[in-house]
């Protein structure tokens, strides 16, 4: 056996959800496919990390992703970057060439790979023996299954991949992943819960913003229960939606008016902490952080109460022994917030029919707003596409528009580190996990899913389409396409700066997609966007085809000046919400 | 004078609680007191304590905005439905017992909450909660974003505060 094929076995025996890599590293890739992994090779190590992202964010599992030694690496950077920042339980696998070769530049693709992803890592080890390459695996998954997941880095010299043993005596801590990690779990102390219990009970607006931890953890039900027995408020936040319903009558993702008037919010697995003034909530506040790592607890917002906790251990403790509680005055104050988000956005969708109309092109409060009703309203049920936003001008209008009503019917690729471009390749990784019905997703299976994203977005994943067709994962691209950045108002007052901003006009990518043997469909006005959208469906659902809509806008709708009201940033938390 | 203290006592807490990052020592001007408080964007901004009126002020409280401009108009109306009666009561600023002023001084915006009920501590905890609507609702409004963008000179990229 090989030192890879020893790590393959581990990974075997930890249930790795899937490995998205481009060939290289070879020895280690070749030995998790023989291992029985799932692994899937793309176009580019960049968007198949975000693909292994994706992966991870619809169903919580533990995701490889793996490129070539220095290039193929350095490339998959800014997607490694975001999955941290997302604190996806990812599993960077890249081999560092021989340690024979170290320092001399020897050959090609020499690079040292730890201090490139200081910073944007949980745990991270270029292996050198050769004896230890089982204990430093059981290191990485004692990482990214424990506390609060990040990406863990693994980088594998030839002289530890191709390493030869013949006994397991050869390697160290060789022992079963029930001996080297636990599954234990920090349960709160009986003292934090009467104190949160005191709180709750003295509040009159209490609110609850439900993080990443609940989703990874599985919380939902307990949550669930948890507001509706004392009829508490709840947002989720994080990089993926819908494990509470924006339906629910007790959601106030959608109801920003009524945030500002929340008298306590406790936090439950918010791994991405905002300061005081990111969220909009009262400057008085009081605040209750339930978090599974100590030293986190006050880091960036100041705690009227601190709980070290497993989240979804919490919020059944939560849910078992709080008081029922009727707060009506609250449920209507929602109920109104809702509607009053609702009638302004949906007066924005009316003045984008009429900028539509009036430009004969497609503003971005239509494609969206669009999008979500023939989701709403298809026959397969609203619960059954899962969706993906990205970009600036369109992202942020989608923002707006779009609903998630099941775990993980939503992902946000920006979420928080802000990358452009990982949106057609992260809703790969989510088809993936859909047709395979991996988590949450199971019992969607076959349903085609919907990336909405931007020209400058595309323009980094298109490629992958083809991968997207060689595994019949049946995606839909919306492609907002304003031939600019999204940010180009901000070379408005330069003349000398404006070409910075734009591209080509027009361009083609419907037609890009139908070379990479994909659907394209180029529309410009509302009609013809639905009409396309229905066939990309159908075409997915029956076919397996994957479709790129290339929506035709121009760069001035992102402007207030011209067309009202323009691109805004979302209230934080709530739908929309990309930072926190 | 307990009064001043009760608003010491309120301003401390937003030192606590993270909203504030920082207070400058008040100075005593007779019955004034003010206080320099460092909150979003970083910007001091001061606030007047008139124990005796029974009025807070908040000085510079947005960037210089032309009379009767359209960001004016809707700054007054926004101010305005602030006492509406269809806003939460926790919410809302009851006429009947508070007094709103926006004013111009050398060309500086101020913000003044004058309390007729007698309450300095109150009247303070209702300016400071409007001006943090201001910030988060007011100008988080989509047809202000290109001139906040604008006028705060933030980055495109890194458009909030704090």
């Amino acid at each position: 056996m090989t030192g890879a094929e020893a790590f393959a076995n581990l990974c075997s025996k930890e249930d790795l959800a899937a490995l998205f890599c481009c060939p290289g590293n070879y020895t280690v890739i070749n030995a998790l496919a023989a291992a029985g992994i799932p692994t899937y090779g793309g176009r580019t190590e960049g968007a198949m990390c975000a693909m292994a992202d994706g992966f991870s964010r619809a169903t919580g599992e533990v995701v490889a992703t793996s490129g070539t030694e220095g290039p193929g690496f350095a490339h998959m950077i800014m997607n490694i970057a975001a999955a941290n920042a997302a604190r996806t339980p990812l599993l960077v696998l890249a081999s560092n060439m021989t340690l024979a070769g170290d320092d001399r530049e020897a050959f090609i693709q020499q690079a040292y790979q730890q201090p490139t992803t200081e910073g944007i890592k949980k745990y991270g080890k270029r292996m050198i023996d050769p004896a230890r390459v089982h204990e430093y695996g059981a290191y990485a998954f004692r990482c990214l299954k424990s506390g609060v997941p990040q990406p863990v880095h693994l980088d594998f010299p030839a002289e530890v991949a191709r390493a030869r043993f013949k006994s397991p005596t050869e390697l160290r801590d060789f022992y079963d992943k029930s001996k080297y990690r636990s599954e234990s779990r920090a349960s709160p102390a009986a003292k934090d819960v009467d104190t949160a219990l005191a709180l709750i009970a003295k509040s009159q607006r209490p609110l609850i913003v439900a993080g990443q931890g609940v989703f990874q953890r599985k919380g939902w039900d307990a949550l669930r229960r948890a507001a509706e027995k004392a009829d508490i408020a709840v947002v989720t936040s994080g990089p993926t939606r819908g494990f509470f319903p924006d339906d629910h009558r007790l959601s106030i993702a959608t109801a920003p008016n009524a945030l500002l008037s929340a008298d306590l919010v406790i936090f439950v697995g918010q791994y991405c902490m905002p300061s005081p003034g990111e969220y909009r909530l009262d400057p008085q506040i009081k605040a209750i952080r339930v978090h599974p790592v100590q030293e986190d607890l006050g880091r960036n917002w100041p705690l009227d109460l601190g709980i070290v906790s497993d989240e979804a251990l919490f919020l059944e403790i939560l849910a078992d022994r709080l008081p029922k509680a009727k707060r009506d005055a609250w449920v209507a104050e929602l109920t109104k917030a809702r509607s009053d988000y609702q009638a302004q956005i949906d007066e924005i969708y009316k003045l984008g029919l009429d900028h539509s109309a009036k430009t004969g092109m497609l503003h971005p409060a239509v494609i969206t707003r669009d999008t979500q009703n023939f989701i709403d309203t298809h026959p397969d049920g609203r619960q059954s596409i899962a969706t993906g936003l990205g970009g600036w001008t369109i992202g942020l209008f989608a923002g707006r528009y779009m609903r998630a009503y099941r775990p993980a019917q939503e992902i946000l690729p920006p979420y928080q580190y802000g990358a452009i471009g990982p949106d057609m390749a992260m809703m790969m990784g989510v088809s993936c996990a859909v047709q395979r019905g991996v988590g949450p997703q199971k019992g969607y299976e076959g349903t085609p899913t919907i990336c909405i994203t931007s020209d400058a977005g595309a323009a980094y994943s298109l490629m992958e389409l083809d991968t997207a067709i060689k595994y019949s994962w049946p995606t839909i691209t919306i492609v907002y396409n304003n031939n600019a950045w999204g940010v180009w108002p901000h070379a408005s007052r330069s003349a000398r700066s404006m070409h910075m901003y734009l591209f080509q006009e027009h361009l083609r990518y419907d037609q890009m997609a139908t070379a990479l043997g994909a659907r394209g469909e180029y529309v410009r006005t509302p009609a013809d966007f639905r009409a396309a959208l229905a066939r990309a469906y159908k075409a997915g659902r029956d076919d397996k085809a994957s479709t790129l809509i290339n929506c035709q806008a121009i760069k001035e709708f992102t402007s207030g000046k011209d067309y009202p009201p323009g691109v805004s940033l979302n209230a934080e938390p709530g739908a929309g919400a990309i930072a926190h | 004078m307990i009064e001043q203290q009760l608003v010491g006592a309120l301003i401390d807490d937003y030192v606590a609680r993270g909203v504030f990052r920082g207070t400058a020592l008040p100075s005593n001007r007779a019955t004034l007191e003010s206080y320099g408080i460092v909150w979003f964007r970083g910007q001091v901004m001061r606030l007047d304590v008139d124990a005796r009126r029974v009025r807070v002020c908040l000085q510079d409280v947005l960037p210089p905005i032309a009379p009767r401009s359209r960001i004016d108009r809707d700054l007054r109306n926004w101010l305005r439905s602030r006492e509406s009666p269809d806003l939460p009561a926790h919410r809302s600023i009851d006429p009947l017992q508070f007094k709103t002023e926006l004013r111009r001084a050398g060309g500086r915006l101020q913000l003044t909450v004058t309390s007729r009920s007698g309450a300095a501590d109150e009247a303070t905890r209702k300016l400071l909660r409007l001006v943090n609507e201001l910030y988060l609702d007011f100008l988080a409004a989509p047809e202000r974003y290109d001139w906040i963008v604008a006028t705060l000179d933030l980055d495109p990229d890194q458009p909030r505060w704090p």
